[in-house]
C-alpha cells in the first residue's frame, strides 16, 4: 500500500472541504477501498474518514419514500423493520451489495460493516 | 502517528503508520496474535474481531480508524480457565482440525448469535419480515459463509453454535 495521510472529518461540509484536495479520497466502511489500495489500484495520498459522520438513518418521509443515510451498513439496511416490512426485495439485495459480481455472491461477513453506497464513495451531497 | 485503542477492555496507545491495518497493530504491535492472517483481503475471515458488539475483518479496516472503539479480540472473549461457551462448544464438538480459522470462526459466531437475537435477517431467511428468526443449519451455514475452514470442519462447527445458540435459549 503506497504511503497517505490520515484525518477524520468531525462534519459532512469539512469532509468536502478536505477531500477536495488533489488525491484525496473518502474512507467509509473501507471494505472495498482498502482491497483496492492493497493491490496498488487505488492510490490516494489523503483519506479523509467519514465514518463516524451522523448518516446513518433510516427514515420514512411523508411522500411515502424511504431515505437511507449514506452511512448505513448493508447489514443496517437488511435489518431495519421499514425496508423489511415494506421493501422486501431490498433486504435481500442488500445482504449482497457488493462492488465485484463477477464473483459471485459474496460472503456474509462483508455486509456487517460495509456502508449500502455501493463501491466507493466520490461525493457527499451537503445540501440538507 | 500515535492512536489509542481499547483492547479487551484495556486502553493500549500504538504507535503506528496510517497504513496499519487494525489485523496488523493487533499482531504486530500488539502481539495479540490470537487473531490470524489468512487471505488479508477481506475473504477468509480468520481476522474477524468485534467492535461494539458488530464483527469485523480487521484485514480491511485501518486501526486508526477505531481510536475509542471497543475492540473484543478471541484473547477477550475467553481464557484458558474461562472459556467462553462457544470455545467450550467448538472443543467438545470438535469443531477444528489445525485451527488457524478457528479464532475468527469463534469471533464471527458470537457476533452472529448477537444478530440473530437482535432479528437481522439473512439471504437464508425465508420471511424477512418476520423479527423472529428460526436458527436452522442453513440459517448459521448463510451466516457464517464469511468464515472459510480449510479442513472442512463445517458440520462441526454448526453443531458447536448451534449447541450454544439452544443452550442460551434454554
Amino acid at each position: 500500500m503506497r504511503p497517505f495521510t490520515y484525518e477524520r472529518a468531525t462534519d459532512p461540509h469539512a469532509a468536502v472541504a478536505a477531500a477536495s484536495r488533489d488525491g484525496a479520497k473518502f474512507i467509509s466502511g473501507g471494505t472495498n477501498l482498502l482491497d483496492l489500495m492493497k493491490l496498488e489500484i487505488e492510490r490516494p495520498i489523503h483519506l479523509v474518514d467519514i465514518s463516524r459522520l451522523p448518516l446513518k438513518d433510516i427514515e420514512a418521509r411523508p411522500d411515502g419514500s424511504l431515505r437511507i443515510g449514506a452511512q448505513a451498513s448493508n447489514s443496517d439496511v437488511a435489518a431495519d423493520a421499514q425496508v423489511r416490512t415494506r421493501y422486501p426485495v431490498l433486504t435481500q439485495a442488500a445482504t449482497y451489495a457488493y462492488e465485484h459480481w463477477e464473483v459471485g455472491q459474496p460472503l456474509y461477513g462483508f455486509i456487517v460493516g460495509a456502508t449500502i453506497g455501493r463501491g466507493r464513495i466520490a461525493r457527499i451531497d451537503t445540501s440538507n | 502517528m500515535s492512536v489509542r485503542l481499547r483492547i479487551n477492555g484495556t486502553d493500549r496507545s500504538v504507535d503506528i503508520d496510517p497504513r496499519t491495518t487494525l489485523l496488523d497493530a493487533l499482531r504486530e504491535h500488539l502481539h495479540l496474535t490470537g487473531t490470524k492472517k489468512g487471505c488479508d483481503h477481506g475473504q477468509c475471515g480468520a481476522c474477524t474481531v468485534l467492535i461494539d458488539g458488530r464483527r469485523i475483518n480487521s484485514c480491511l479496516t485501518l486501526a486508526v480508524m477505531h481510536e475509542g472503539d471497543d475492540i473484543v479480540t478471541i484473547e477477550g472473549l475467553g481464557s484458558p480457565g474461562a472459556l467462553h461457551p462457544l470455545q467450550t462448544a467448538f472443543v467438545a464438538c470438535d469443531a477444528f482440525q489445525c485451527g488457524y480459522c478457528t479464532p475468527g470462526q469463534i469471533c464471527s459466531a458470537a457476533g452472529m448469535l448477537a444478530e440473530v437475537k437482535a432479528g437481522w435477517p439473512s439471504h437464508a431467511t425465508a420471511d424477512v419480515a418476520s423479527p423472529e428468526i428460526a436458527l436452522t443449519d442453513a440459517e448459521i451455514r448463510e451466516r457464517m459463509s464469511g468464515n472459510i475452514c480449510r479442513c472442512a470442519a463445517y458440520p462441526n462447527i454448526a453443531a458447536a453454535i448451534r449447541a450454544v445458540a439452544e443452550g442460551t435459549r434454554r
